[in-house]
């Protein structure tokens, strides 16, 4: 055999049995397996952590199951839960490097402008403020985005804020209500409201602090079945007794924090506040207390 | 005779062919001045910060589909109750994991230079054929594995095992220029029985560390003393063994780069002349050339970290508690080990293995993933030839010499900046991904220096004028 062809050959052996790699699988499930539909065309397979997937693949959790799966899928985690109880495997575009970079460094531009803008309005509103003119400037950044949203119950409220000087006094009451259903004075930037009846509504916090200033934020309450589900491994560890009580508040939170919606940062700091024994939990509280 | 007819072409010139003329020649002059600033520390440091920014603006572009990462995570490290060291019998499992899975190179990014404390040994769990438990398991496994694989490769069911080594200076001798030199720091377990042809080999994990704690360079072997030897880095070794490259290929490729060891106090004052060792070329997928100079190149970061959730923007991992604290009926498929290479590491937040890189805080083992992708992938900084460095400062003269000979100065300067700008964040990514970086610094400097020049001009011929 000529070396061309020998070579030619090698090539050809080692396309035809290098086995491609796997990008989509199962990471995880909960939940017993016969609650699980995996189907490849006509055929049915068993659900298995680490199952390799393929474009075309569909899973359907059986109605009324409360299980979750994890897939992965080119890089990116699905969760398949009640709520969304089906999902079929595709490929996944990639993005162009290039085009990437360049999306993100227009948008790391436009964020600079955005901060520099928001300093000047803080700096404007400052400026205001020493004029006489009153203005809200106690802020509570986990409010800032969106409709932060909170489990209904009888519960004590923990907030935190930034701005203004010390002690304040923190109300919180149903929207346009006049009584507060809970007041607290405060002499840090932090405080755990007397414990309160929350029905589903809309709710306001209100603050005042010794310097005079004021801040007024909005958060919704619902009901708990409106939590959004939870991924297979958070579960597990949840549902595990022997998970440390601080480890378990720190997953519940990181679980909520992660929810695309980011409307759960005001419930995510109910669970993880005052539980800062690991190193997870303080970093979540460090993030919402100061970045939101 | 040339002058005269250069003049006389000079004078039938226009006002504005002679003013863009003119500008090109500034424009060139100052190119070329410029040049000479690139040893000053502040356009460095301009130049290197912008790069990182640069580089961070590619986070998260690769999936680094070779690569599996089994991952000692926050989950992990709690299933396994927080142990100071990592335990060897679950260590053992991983690699079993990845060998049943039929990957193409396992590396093993885990300090194994100490014994675990007795109260870490976890209880014994089957790990291939060796059933000691603890730390003797793993020791078993490695020693049955390089007995059972010598001379065979990842496509007979033996992927080579990348181990990392840990190093400590030397007690006993210096390189020969009298720096400190690196030796190896004892393991707690033999490896005599590896063999110089493995199937298990130690490697480097150390990377260059920049002045601001970051790490942005790789180090493809440090060279060793006691005695002299060179050691691969993992990345590279990891790298070349993948690509199908024999280990001792690899070997010989290094052995130019073996330093000069001296006694400690032998150099105090002679630097002994060493001769630059020749250049050597290493199939790492793609062919890498060895020398001095490209030995600490930097390499690019793709693969981004998600500190608030704990993970990797990659293809393929698996919290390793899913391979090693599990019963049979949930055992995890090996299957997406297939064909990879397979790094077992720590992200875990207790790991104080975790380093600034352009893309932020990010755990050892990603370092080590991102340098091995870079690696493979031919995913690093390199010279820019110069035909196109040339070709491009070529352009940008002309184009900004037109705009000043169109433009009111004033507009001119700011539509001149903004073009360089767009420039870098258009065709500078574009050149960047593929390896080659356009300093826009220079330009901007140039722009400077060309105004400058051009405002003691008007100034001086307005006092001419008045005088």
């Amino acid at each position: 055999m000529s070396p061309f062809a020998a070579l030619a050959l090698s090539v050809f052996l080692a396309a035809v049995t290098a086995a491609p790699l796997v990008s989509r699988y199962i990471l995880t499930f909960t939940g017993p397996a016969s609650a699980w539909q995996v189907e490849r065309g006509t055929q049915r397979l068993s659900p298995k952590n680490g199952l390799p997937l393929q474009p075309g693949d569909c899973i359907t959790l059986d109605a009324g199951g409360s299980a979750t799966m994890t897939l992965i899928v080119d890089g990116r985690e699905i969760a398949i839960t009640a709520k969304s109880p089906h999902y079929c495997v595709s490929a996944q575009g990639t993005q162009n490097p290039v085009v990437a970079a360049i999306a993100r460094s227009f948008a790391s531009f436009a964020s600079v402008f955005h901060d520099a803008q928001s300093d000047y309005d803080a700096q404007s509103t400052a400026a205001a403020v020493s004029r006489g003119a009153s203005a809200p400037h106690v802020a509570f950044p986990m409010l800032a985005v969106g409709d932060q949203r909170v489990v209904a119950g009888r519960r004590a409220l923990a907030l935190s804020w930034s701005g203004g000087a010390p002690p304040y006094v923190v109300s919180v009451g149903t929207e346009g209500a006049t009584a507060p259903l809970a007041t607290a004075h405060a002499a840090a930037k932090h405080v755990r409201l007397p414990e309160a009846s929350f029905t589903p509504g809309a709710y306001a916090v209100r603050i005042e602090a010794a310097d005079g200033l004021r801040g007024e934020a909005r958060f919704t309450v619902v009901a708990a079945s409106a939590l959004p589900a939870q991924p297979a491994d958070v579960a597990t560890i949840l549902a595990d007794p022997g998970t440390p009580v601080d480890l378990r508040a720190a997953y519940a939170a990181a679980w909520l924090m992660a929810d695309p919606s980011d409307a759960w940062r005001l419930e995510a700091y109910q669970r993880v506040v005052g539980h800062d024994d690991s190193a997870l939990a303080r970093r979540l509280i460090y993030q919402l207390e100061n970045d939101g | 005779m040339r002058a005269p007819g250069l003049r006389r072409w000079w004078a039938r010139r226009s006002e504005r062919q002679r003013a863009f003329a003119l500008n090109v020649a500034i424009g060139t002059v100052i190119s070329v001045l410029a040049g000479y600033l690139e040893t000053n520390a502040a356009v460095g440091k301009a130049r290197d910060a912008l790069l990182t920014w640069q580089i961070a603006q590619f986070a998260s572009t690769d999936v680094a589909r070779d690569i599996l990462w089994l991952d000692v995570d926050e989950t992990t490290y709690l299933n396994w109750h927080a142990p100071a060291l990592t335990p060897r019998d679950k260590l053992c499992r991983l690699i079993d994991f990845a060998v049943r899975g039929k990957a193409r190179v396992v590396v093993v990014d885990v300090d194994l230079s100490e014994p675990t404390a007795p109260g870490d040994v976890t209880p014994a769990q089957p790990c291939g054929k060796a059933h000691a438990g603890g730390d003797a398991e793993l020791k078993a496994y490695l020693h049955e594995y390089a007995t059972a694989c010598n001379g065979r490769d990842a496509q007979s069911g033996c992927p080579p095992i990348v181990l990392v080594r840990e190093l400590r200076t030397s007690y006993r001798s210096t390189y020969a220029d009298g720096a400190p030199a690196h030796a190896r720091r004892p393991q707690y377990f033999d490896d005599a029985a590896f063999g110089a042809s493995g199937p298990v080999f130690w490697s480097s994990p150390n990377f260059d560390v920049d002045d601001d704690a970051m790490i942005r360079r790789w180090r493809l072997w440090e060279p060793l003393c006691d005695p002299s030897d060179v050691l691969p880095s993992t990345e590279l070794l990891a790298g070349a063994l993948f690509a199908g490259t024999s280990p001792e290929r690899v070997r010989q490729s290094l052995q130019a780069f073996r330093p000069a060891c001296v006694p400690v106090g032998g150099a105090s004052n002679a630097v002994i002349a060493a001769a630059e060792p020749p250049e050597s070329e290493l199939d790492v997928g793609h062919p890498l050339r060895l020398s001095s100079r490209n030995a600490d190149r930097r390499f690019f970061y793709r693969v981004g970290w998600e500190s608030a959730r704990g993970r990797a923007t990659m293809a393929a991992f698996v919290p390793a508690t899913l391979v090693t604290d599990v019963d049979a009926a949930h055992a995890f498929d090996p299957a997406v080990a297939a064909g990879r290479i397979v790094v077992i590491g720590g992200s875990y937040l207790d790991n104080p293995d975790l380093h600034r890189t352009p893309l932020g805080l990010m755990p050892g083992t990603l370092i080590l993933i991102n340098a091995i992708q870079a690696l493979v992938q031919n995913d690093s900084l390199r010279e820019t030839p110069a035909a196109l460095r040339i070709g491009i400062e070529g352009a940008l003269i002309l184009v900004l010499s037109a705009l000043s000979v169109y433009l009111p100065a004033a507009a001119a300067l700011i539509v001149s900046i903004l073009f360089v700008i767009a420039s870098a964040l258009t065709f500078g990514f574009v050149f960047l991904n593929m390896g080659y970086w356009i300093d826009p610094v220079l330009p901007l400097l140039g722009i400077f220096m060309h105004n400058l020049f051009e405002f003691s001009v008007h100034r001086w011929r307005h006092r001419s004028k008045h005088a």
